[in-house]
């Protein structure tokens, strides 16, 4: 006992400095490398999100209580019009079982400041963006586009894109009234597959090392498009990428075994994952993948690309009584312990069909009277993929969205290949197919057209602005559809990435009226 | 109080040198500032090498020329952080100097 009281009298200078060694080993890491660089980084996330007028985003933010698009229209007593968009609503601070309704009042103002409100729509939370439009007559006229909370006690987040207007060949609103209403495919596609909504118990935390933690589920459709988690903040987070994905699983008696294969993955960043945020704790991360509903599959997040500790980590949420979803339970790849099951949705596509004809999810097509026009853009979401008619058969070679560049890209590697089928409904007099592909150091994207799935041209017309951007415009009476296919230039292997890739992939045609 | 004195017979890489050089290791690996390194390598320093009021007092200062000559050369940020040392030696300081006097009360 003296022996060990003289130990202590020696080395209490070491010992406190072992706990302080200790303290800051678990309590001060510091996760920003470079402060001014993320600060700034922070700032454009923010600004992306409140005014992003770039990106043709306009947001009505939770302490807003308008989104204001000036000088939008220029219109005379009589004119007719149809302003089309699409509209999220998040709720930051929201629990998950909040499904209210927010309403939106639509207002034009005049350069006096008069107002004249065209009307209300609903929105309802959602993990994605849903078209709306409205159509209207005009008494005067009007510059500015207003979209205005109906509610003040209204705290969520809308967000509207693609705002556009069209002017109707209409002399009243009566007629406008019997016009075809406008198609959109992604209000008919996106539909909930499965989902375990309960989220008021910690599951499972993330530590130092290489862990991927999720759910076993098992789909009843053959795609998934997108995937909702649950967790919560811990500190900063921690730094790097933490990674959704998505794998085979095998039942095994009454294991679950996760394949090693990956299907399909999304990396994101703490730094930005406001942008994933669609309530309180929850997040929506867009997937793409086919999947087979006859099997089981593991969608996680692993933070194998990620640095965490005990104070800077993620803690993901869901209910400890493992019937709270029958088809599959949390699991951490690697272990067999219980851990209940996690807060999860996945979301999936289903076709839509107007006169047996498909129509793509990012596509709308719109009576103007007397004409129709058909409009297909890029959404920078998991629609871009599904979108696609055909594609490489080889699953290297296969195309998968990157939402890093924003586009669809595909390693050049054995004659890959995607192709869209854009089918008009009605037999178009006018086409314009317009892409861009992806610069630095790619392989160089080649587009074609064709109007038989056979016959290839090549798209050659280069903007002079973009030397990477190209455009086709075409005339072709008597048909509907038309077929974009995109491959690499063999003739540019070898530069530093060995991928592909087009991006702001529009087509645009006039339409023959009925 | 311990005995300051030098030690002729003391090895030139003690568990002393060992536990600063710790320090430093540690300080990089969690990402700080070489400020912050400096800060922790001289506290485990201090405190595994008792030091006397006066000397602390005199880091302190070494600090605050520092931050003034980062303040002229509009560089804040490393301004901020040795002004943040300096501050915590001069706590230090002072309390060391309270301990001091109180030991040289009950002699």
């Amino acid at each position: 006992m003296a022996n060990f009281k003289e130990i202590i009298k020696n080395s209490w200078r070491y010992a406190v400095v072992v706990l302080i060694f200790v303290f800051a080993f678990f309590f001060m890491k510091n996760f920003v490398l470079n402060t001014d660089q993320d600060h700034a980084r922070q700032i454009k996330n923010l600004e992306d999100k409140s005014e992003n007028l770039q990106n043709q985003t306009h947001v009505i933010s939770k302490d807003q209580s308008e989104a204001r698009i000036e000088n939008f229209l220029s219109s005379k007593k009589g004119d007719m019009y149809r302003i089309s968009y699409q509209v999220q609503k998040t709720d930051l601070v929201a629990k998950v079982e909040n499904d209210s309704v927010s309403k939106i009042e639509i207002a034009l103002e005049d350069n006096s400041g008069n107002s004249k409100t065209l009307g209300t729509k609903e929105v309802m939370l959602d993990s994605q963006f849903r078209s709306q439009d409205f159509v209207f007559e005009t008494d005067g006229g009007y510059r500015d586009l207003v979209f205005r909370r109906n509610d003040d006690n209204d705290r969520s987040q809308i967000e509207f894109k693609n705002v556009k207007i069209s002017r109707l060949n209409c002399p009243s609103i009566g007629c406008a009234k019997t016009l075809t209403p406008t198609i959109y495919g992604d209000n008919y596609g996106i539909s909930e597959d499965q989902a375990m909504l309960l989220n008021a118990e910690p599951i499972y935390k993330y530590d130092y090392s290489n862990k991927n933690f999720g759910q076993i589920f098992k789909p009843t459709a053959n795609n998934i498009t997108s995937v909702s988690l649950s967790f919560r903040i811990i500190g900063d987070g921690g730094s790097g990428s933490l990674i959704v994905n998505l794998s085979k699983a095998t039942k095994d008696g009454d294991k679950f075994v996760v394949s090693e294969d990956r299907l399909s993955a999304f990396s994101f960043s703490m730094r930005d994952i406001a942008k994933y945020q669609i309530a309180q704790d929850i997040y929506s991360f867009p997937l793409s993948v086919y999947v087979d509903p006859a099997e089981y599959y593991f969608v996680g997040i692993s933070n194998e690309k990620a640095e965490s500790n005990f104070f800077h980590t993620i803690r993901m949420l869901g209910a400890s009584d493992s019937a709270s979803y029958p088809d599959g339970r949390a699991k951490l790849v690697g272990s067999n312990k219980t851990y209940g099951d996690l807060y999860f949705k996945t979301e999936h596509k289903s076709d839509y069909f107007v006169d047996n004809t498909l129509v793509l999810l990012n596509a709308s097509i719109e009576d103007l009277g007397g004409e129709s026009t058909y409009s297909y853009s890029y959404s920078e979401s998991a629609n871009d993929f599904f979108d696609i008619f055909e594609m490489s058969e080889d699953a290297i070679a296969r195309p998968y969205l990157d939402t890093g560049s924003k586009s669809i890209t595909a390693q050049s590697f054995n004659d890959a290949f995607f192709t869209y089928k854009f089918d008009t409904l009605e037999p178009f007099k006018k086409i314009q197919i317009s892409y861009e592909q992806i610069s630095g150091h790619n392989i160089n994207a080649v587009g074609y057209y064709s109007f038989d799935n056979m016959n290839w041209v090549k798209i050659e017309e280069v903007l002079p602005d973009n030397r990477n951007a190209f455009v086709q415009n075409l005339d072709h009476e008597g048909t509907s559809q038309v077929f974009v296919k995109f491959t690499y230039d063999k003739n540019d292997i070898g530069k530093q990435n060995n991928i592909f890739g087009i991006r702001n992939l529009e087509v645009n045609a006039t339409i023959n009226g009925k | 109080m311990e005995n300051n004195t030098t030690n002729e017979n003391a090895p030139f890489f003690s568990m002393k040198h060992v536990f600063v050089l710790l320090s430093i290791l540690l300080g990089f690996y969690l990402n700080w500032s070489y400020v912050e390194v400096s800060v922790l390598a001289v506290v485990v320093w201090v405190i595994l090498s008792p030091a006397k009021s006066w000397q602390l007092a005199r880091i302190s200062l070494i600090y605050f020329v520092l931050m003034s000559i980062f303040i002229l050369y509009k560089t804040d940020a490393y301004a901020l952080e040795f002004a943040m040392g300096a501050n915590l030696f001069l706590v230090l300081t002072v309390l060391l100097l309270g301990w001091e006097s109180k030991k040289t009360k009950n002699l």
